[in-house]
Parts: C-alpha cells; sequence; structure tokens
C-alpha cells in the first residue's frame, strides 16, 4: 500500500515537473500596451520604407530600359561591323514617285533584328516587299511579323501593353498606304529643325543638322552611314533616344485621347513602322498640364525637346522623372535631363555641325 | 482660431506657388489674346508668328506664336502653351496652314503668303510689362 502510494506520488511529481509554470509560476509575456507599440512603431517603419520600395521599382525599370538602349546601340554597331555603314533611319522607295504598288521600303528596326538574336524573325521578311497592306500578299505578310511584340523594344517604365497593335495609315500626306504595327519606345534621331534648331542655335541654324544615322526617304537623303560620317566624335552624337508610348499620345505623362486619335496613325510609335526612323526634331512647349479643348495646339514648334509629348518630331519623351536615356555614337547609354539647354540637346542629335559643348553631368 | 486660420491662409499660399513650375531663366511673359477673322468669318488654324522689332534676341532666343481655334482666337504662346509673350514690340504675320502628318510639318498656306512677310505687315503689337494685351478682332482677306 504505502510502496502503490509512493510510486504515485513520484508519478505525479514527475508530471508536474514536465509543465512546471502552469500552476506555480507566472509566464513572462507582453501587456497589450507593450504590443500596440511595437505594432504601432511597425506601422511608421513600413509606411517610410513602402515609397523607397516604389522608387527602387523605378529605378529598376530605368535601368532595364538603359538596358534596352544599349543592347539596341550594340546591335546597331554590330550591323557596322558587317555592313561597313550604319542601318537606313528608314527608306522609301517609290518608283517615279507615284508607282506606289512597286514601292519597297524598310526601318532600322527591322534591318538590326539579326543583331538582337532575332534572326528567325529577320528571314521571314519578304524584302522585296515593304511592310504595307495594299502591296499584295507578300506586304501583307510582312505586316503580319512587324506585329510581333518585342521586348527590347519596350521601356518598362512605359505603361502601354507590349501587345497592344494600332493602326498607321498615311493617306494624311497623300501615300494610300496603311499598315499595322507593335509598339516600340526607342527611335532615331534623324537631326533638329525649325523652331528647336532656331532656339538652339540662337537664330542662326545654317549648315548640316542631320543627325547620326543615314536616311533615304522621301524628305531629302543622307545616305553616309559611316562611322566617320560622325564628325562631331561618337562620344559626341547618339544613334537612338527615348520616345515612350508607342501606341499612345501622351502630354508630359498625362494620356492625350484627342491627340492619339489625330496622330496615331502616323506617330511612327512601332519597331516596324518606316516612321520610326523619320524624327527631325522641330521641338515643343513645355507641359503645364494637359487641356483637351485645344489638342492642335500641343502640335506647335518651340523650345522644349525632352519629356514635353510623344509627338513624333516635337519632342522625345520617357517616363522616368526628369529626363530620357540617349543611346550614343560610342556604345555608351547617357540619362540626360529634361532641363538641358536647347543648344546641347541639338549638339547631342547632330553629327556634324561641329559645336562646343560641355556634356551634362 | 486666428492662429488656425493664418496656418490655412500659409498652405493655401505655398500649395497655390507650388503648382507654377516655371524655369526661374525664363523671361517674363504677359498674355496676348485675340481673334482672327477671314472674310468677317472665325477661321480655325491660322499660325500667328510673333516677330521682334528689334531683332531676335540671340543671348537668349525665343519665339512667340499662337494657333487660332475654332472660334478664331488664339493666346500667344513662347514657353509653356498660352503663357504669353515676353516684353517688346512684335510684327504679326498669319498663315492659314495644314499639318502633314507624315513630314510633321505646316504648309500649304491657304492664304498664299499674302500675310505671311513680316516687312509687309500691318499688324504689330507691343507688350508691357504687367498688362496682359487683347489684339481684339484682326481682319484678314482670303480670296483672291
Amino acid at each position: 500500500m504505502h510502496r502503490y502510494s509512493q510510486s504515485h506520488r513520484h508519478e505525479r511529481v514527475a508530471h508536474s515537473s514536465s509543465c512546471p509554470r502552469r500552476q506555480n509560476t507566472q509566464r513572462p509575456a507582453f501587456t497589450l500596451v507593450e504590443l500596440l507599440v511595437v505594432i504601432a512603431i511597425i506601422g511608421i517603419l513600413v509606411g517610410l520604407l513602402l515609397p523607397a520600395v516604389q522608387a527602387a521599382r523605378e529605378a529598376a525599370r530605368r535601368m532595364q530600359c538603359s538596358n534596352n538602349v544599349k543592347q539596341i546601340s550594340l546591335a546597331m554597331h554590330n550591323y557596322e561591323s558587317a555592313y561597313k555603314t550604319f542601318p537606313l533611319a528608314w527608306w522609301l522607295d517609290i518608283p517615279g514617285g507615284t508607282n506606289i504598288p512597286a514601292a519597297n521600303g524598310r526601318s532600322w528596326g527591322i534591318s538590326i533584328l539579326p543583331f538582337l538574336e532575332q534572326t528567325n524573325l529577320y528571314n521571314q521578311f519578304d524584302q522585296r516587299f515593304p511592310a504595307l497592306n495594299e502591296l499584295g500578299p507578300i506586304a501583307q505578310a510582312n505586316v503580319q511579323l512587324i506585329q510581333q511584340p518585342l521586348s527590347f523594344f519596350k521601356c518598362p517604365s512605359s505603361p502601354w501593353g507590349i501587345t497592344e497593335i494600332y493602326e498607321g495609315d498615311a493617306s494624311g500626306a497623300g501615300l494610300p498606304v496603311t499598315w499595322n504595327a507593335a509598339g516600340s519606345d526607342y527611335i532615331s534621331t534623324t537631326g533638329v529643325r525649325g523652331a528647336f534648331a532656331r532656339i538652339a542655335y540662337s537664330g542662326s541654324p545654317g549648315g548640316s543638322r542631320h543627325g547620326a544615322l543615314p536616311v533615304q526617304g522621301v524628305f531629302g537623303d543622307n545616305r553616309n552611314g559611316k562611322i566617320g560620317a560622325m564628325v562631331d566624335g561618337t562620344s559626341n552624337t547618339c544613334l537612338i533616344a527615348e520616345r515612350t508610348g508607342g501606341p499612345r499620345i501622351y502630354v508630359g505623362t498625362a494620356p492625350a485621347a484627342a491627340l492619339t486619335g489625330l496622330l496615331v496613325s502616323t506617330n511612327g510609335g512601332g519597331w516596324g513602322d518606316l516612321l520610326n526612323g523619320e524624327n527631325w526634331l522641330s521641338g515643343g512647349l513645355f507641359p503645364n498640364g494637359y487641356d483637351p479643348a485645344n489638342p492642335a495646339a500641343y502640335l506647335q514648334e518651340g523650345p522644349c525637346a525632352i519629356n514635353c509629348s510623344n509627338i513624333r518630331g516635337r519632342s522625345l519623351h520617357s517616363f522616368h522623372t526628369g529626363g530620357i536615356h540617349f543611346g550614343m555614337g560610342d556604345g555608351s547609354v547617357q540619362f540626360v535631363s529634361a532641363s538641358t539647354d536647347a543648344f546641347v540637346i541639338a549638339a547631342l542629335i547632330t553629327r556634324e555641325k561641329g559645336e562646343t559643348f560641355t556634356f551634362p553631368q | 482660431m486666428p492662429l488656425r486660420k493664418l496656418f490655412f491662409v500659409t498652405l493655401l499660399f505655398v500649395t497655390l506657388n507650388g503648382c507654377s513650375s516655371r524655369n526661374p531663366d525664363w523671361k517674363e511673359t504677359i498674355p496676348v489674346t485675340g481673334v482672327i477673322h477671314v472674310d468677317g468669318e472665325p477661321a480655325e488654324g491660322i499660325h500667328i508668328k510673333f516677330h521682334p522689332k528689334e531683332g531676335v534676341d540671340t543671348d537668349q532666343t525665343t519665339e512667340t506664336k499662337a494657333i487660332s481655334d475654332a472660334e478664331g482666337k488664339f493666346t500667344a504662346s513662347t514657353y509653356e502653351l498660352n503663357d504669353g509673350a515676353p516684353v517688346g514690340e512684335y510684327t504679326l504675320t498669319f498663315e492659314w496652314l495644314k499639318l502633314n502628318p507624315v513630314s510633321m510639318q505646316f504648309g500649304d498656306d491657304q492664304l498664299r503668303g499674302k500675310y505671311s512677310k513680316p516687312d509687309k505687315s500691318e499688324h504689330s503689337v507691343t507688350v508691357a510689362s504687367g498688362t496682359p494685351v487683347d489684339i481684339g478682332t484682326i481682319e484678314l482677306k482670303g480670296k483672291k
């Protein structure tokens, strides 16, 4: 009996020692107030951190965008190595000036595809025809090809969807041709002219104001695509620049639906679009908001060349804060601020104007 | 609560000032407005150019221009849309242009260059500091 009770007590002791705090010791714990204070502090820290994370996202997108500019510039240099000339920014050959069914043409975006590891896509192009809907079934097959979305032509900061297709139409300029294309955020720079050239060169914009890439189009020729034609120096002349937005028109960063309706068919927003190579820059007005009442007023030429709008021929454009990327003739990528002096921007675009300038730091 | 009122007035002032993002290097611009009629009717798409009478400022080159809207009204723009013109005297020229959407250049003057030469222009405007200018209605002849 005694033995039994002792062993029973022993068992009880052993049992209680396995979880001793339940009955006789107080468990150390946080009070409600302490918990609330900790939660509040964590909340404040997360509140501080979140905007920083968003800024980091834009920084990452900008870096990806700058990488695209670099890849495209290098592809142009590889093209130059292969053919001893830079690709034509665009060319359009209409026999006799009027024989549109026999026309042929191309933009730089198609020419450099083999150097961007898109040889398969490039080989499907029938080089005897342009990518235009009106020129028969082979040309229409080419139109199908320029609707291929290509990620290295898309800046991640730019809000349009990569599969968006727009319809191009040159009939407003007397050329009865249409095409459908996937977007691009990068353009070749053709040169500077108009109000922007007069403002940049203090009223006397004489001399050659051509950009780096050769052009053979309906608005004058400039066929010298040798690397030596960049007389100002390859590190002082750009090959490509950002004009983001692809199939949509923006004034500053505000979507401008009325302008999109007016201009999208000729804004050259696609990598296979002939007009993507035609970018004589004549400047625009600085953005102070978008007023949809008078969209035509945004077509005026002016002193602003970066981030005013993405209207072709009026401004270069990006969704990065404060500037855009230029792909330079030496293969480098430069981020140029929107507040850069007009003279410096013009000097970066022209290849043989002989400007002396300090690169904006 | 006068202190609170003062705070809100200050806040409002700061907010309103914050909206204007003008570059400090820019010249002062004075609003210049007017209306264009061709043969007595309001004309849309007339390009008005402001030629400074003392010649182009080579130090700080600007260009002032305007496009008339559907009611023939126009407001001069120099740096930003409808910001006006810098102080000075200007000769005005007028062209009725269409945009070529492929070359992105304006051309094909429907007034046939009749009002496009600054040395033959009969229209001028004087812009003085601090006073917005209303040119009034400008009558042009289109036919013949």
